[in-house]
């Protein structure tokens, strides 16, 4: 479906090419990763920020592999999230990434959230994270943070928004 | 404009403006044929100057915002790199907003200019806006610019959509001041042949093959900042076609001094022969005092050109516009400014043509892998 273009949303972007790649061959590959900005986006409830990060996590081993959760500077509190029926909320149990698949962090799907932020992510910064998974192991990443066209909804838990279901 | 013969034999002392000769054919006028075809992205310079012209060309200018300083042009920049290359390797974007445009590049080039007030801003490079000519009737809605993105490639879909990527990725940074859209004649391309502009006149007979030394001396800076940077002249320029058209074919090669079909000079040859401007008949000069060709000669000045046609959509009166999007690559303005003095002080095209848009950008030198575009000065 078309995407409304309504609000002046900014994103971060962690590049694929640049990212990390840990040797360890228990963690995924990440590629294309980035950042949401979200410079003028704090919540009107609290004044924080919040984002979320995209990429593409490749697991090339014969395990399968669950990313639980991610840990930043820039994020007091980060979560992984899934979008069902255009709601979003955590994934219980973190994102499975079997044995020989890829698995894409995208808008509108599987995401990592970035979440009470004081100070806002601007476009063309670089944001590292490092992701959490069940067997312990850690994987650090590093991408730009890129402004995007994407509604202010689908960033909030709870309301869905009908023009978010086809994303 | 400058008509050096790059196809012809090399005559010893045929006149400073008949000097460089090579071999063969202009390589660059070759369209490539798959939709596959990438460019190269990365490199000493960036793409889009000597790469074969494509098809269809999109030029972006932007204006800083307010509060936009050289830090945050340098993290645009950035954003700007990683997606240019992604897309001119037909991949999508990050975070594209549609993703599945971006398959299928067709010799997608991008590149990033500088306009004066960024250079100023910078300090580390001159570069002064042109001076007015008499012949001028500049529009602001086609002038100046702080930035500009300059897209090429053989299918228009691409290049819509890297713009809007692209200008996605500047919205938290600058504003659009303006947009132009440009086209060229497929057959001329296919053929290897010099495209010919909506007069019907080849355009750019004078270019060197960009192989060639004369073009990289023509075109490619060497200072130390700036190994492998250019700049960029854009003039738009209207064509009133209901009047040249009523003109019979012997007085439009006249104005121009070349041959219509051939782009041959009215004192024989083919397109790439030296004229010879001495030449004289019953009525006088063959190639007329006042022709297009004989005044764009300065001999010593050189320019890249690799213009395209454009044409607007008709207003609420039912008119429209239509001429050519100049687009002209050299080392230093001065090149470009000296030739424009000349036509501009006397020139029989000007009857037909009139310059409505005018701007300059300093292409920043390519990067490679890692690095970014315009590193060595923002």
């Amino acid at each position: 479906m078309f995407k409304k273009l309504i609000f002046g949303m900014f994103a971060v972007l962690l590049t694929a090419a640049c990212a990390d790649v840990s040797l360890n061959s228990h963690v995924p590959i990440a590629t294309d990763v980035v950042v949401r900005a979200n410079e003028g986006m704090e919540d009107a409830m609290d004044g924080a920020f919040m984002t979320a990060a995209f990429m593409t996590l490749t697991n090339d081993s014969d395990h399968d592999m669950t990313l639980v959760g991610a840990k930043s500077d820039v994020a007091p509190m980060m979560q992984i999230h899934e979008v069902v029926n255009g709601v979003m909320q955590e994934k219980v149990g973190g994102l499975v990434i079997k044995a020989r698949t890829s698995e894409m962090l995208k808008p509108g799907g599987n995401h990592v959230m970035l979440m009470g932020m004081t100070e806002p992510l601007k476009a063309g910064e670089e944001v590292t994270l490092t992701l959490l998974f069940d067997d312990g192991s850690e994987l650090e990443v590093t991408g730009p943070v890129k402004a995007v066209n994407l509604e202010q909804e689908h960033y909030h838990s709870g309301e869905p928004s009908p023009s978010m279901s086809g994303m | 404009m400058t008509q050096i013969a790059r196809r012809t034999i090399l005559k010893a002392g045929a006149g400073a403006a008949a000097v460089a000769a090579t071999s063969v054919g202009f390589s660059a006028a070759t369209k490539n044929g798959s939709t596959n075809t990438v460019e190269p992205f990365f490199g000493k310079f960036q793409s889009g100057i000597s790469t074969a012209p494509q098809e269809h060309a999109t030029w972006v200018a932007f204006n800083l915002l307010p509060e936009t300083n050289l830090d945050e042009l340098g993290r645009l920049l950035r954003v700007w790199t990683t997606d240019a290359s992604r897309l001119m390797a037909g991949k999508e974007a990050l975070v594209d907003n549609e993703s599945t445009l971006a398959i299928g590049p067709s010799n997608l080039t991008i590149t990033f200019g500088f306009g004066p007030r960024v250079i100023a801003l910078s300090g580390k490079a001159q570069l002064e806006d042109l001076p007015s000519f008499g012949i001028d009737q500049l529009d602001p809605k086609w002038s100046g610019g702080d930035l500009v993105v300059q897209v090429c490639g053989n299918d228009q879909v691409k290049i819509h959509h890297a713009i809007r990527e692209l200008t996605t990725d500047a919205k938290p940074f600058a504003q659009i001041k303006w947009r132009q859209t440009g086209f060229l004649p497929s057959l001329d391309l296919s053929n290897s042949q010099t495209p010919r502009n909506l007069m019907g006149q080849k355009d750019g007979t004078a270019n060197f093959n960009p192989d060639s030394a004369e073009f990289n001396q023509t075109v490619w800076k060497n200072e130390t900042n700036l190994v492998g940077a250019t700049t960029m002249v854009i003039r738009r320029i209207q064509m009133k076609l209901d009047d040249w058209e009523k003109l019979s074919p012997d007085l439009k090669e006249k104005v121009i001094g070349r041959k219509l079909d051939s782009g041959a000079p009215l004192s024989g040859g083919d397109e790439f022969t030296p004229a010879d401007l001495d030449q004289t008949d019953h009525h006088g000069l063959v190639i007329p005092g006042d022709a297009h060709m004989r005044r764009a000669k300065t001999g010593e000045f050189k320019i890249h050109r690799r213009s395209y046609s454009y044409q607007t959509e008709s207003d609420a009166s039912g008119n429209f516009d239509q001429g050519l999007i100049f687009v002209a690559f050299q080392q230093n303005l001065d090149q470009f400014i000296k030739i424009q003095q000349r036509l501009d002080a006397m020139d029989s095209l000007n009857t037909w043509t009139t310059p409505i848009g005018s701007a300059v950008f300093l292409i920043p030198p390519g990067c490679e892998n890692g690095g970014w575009i315009g590193q060595t000065l923002i």
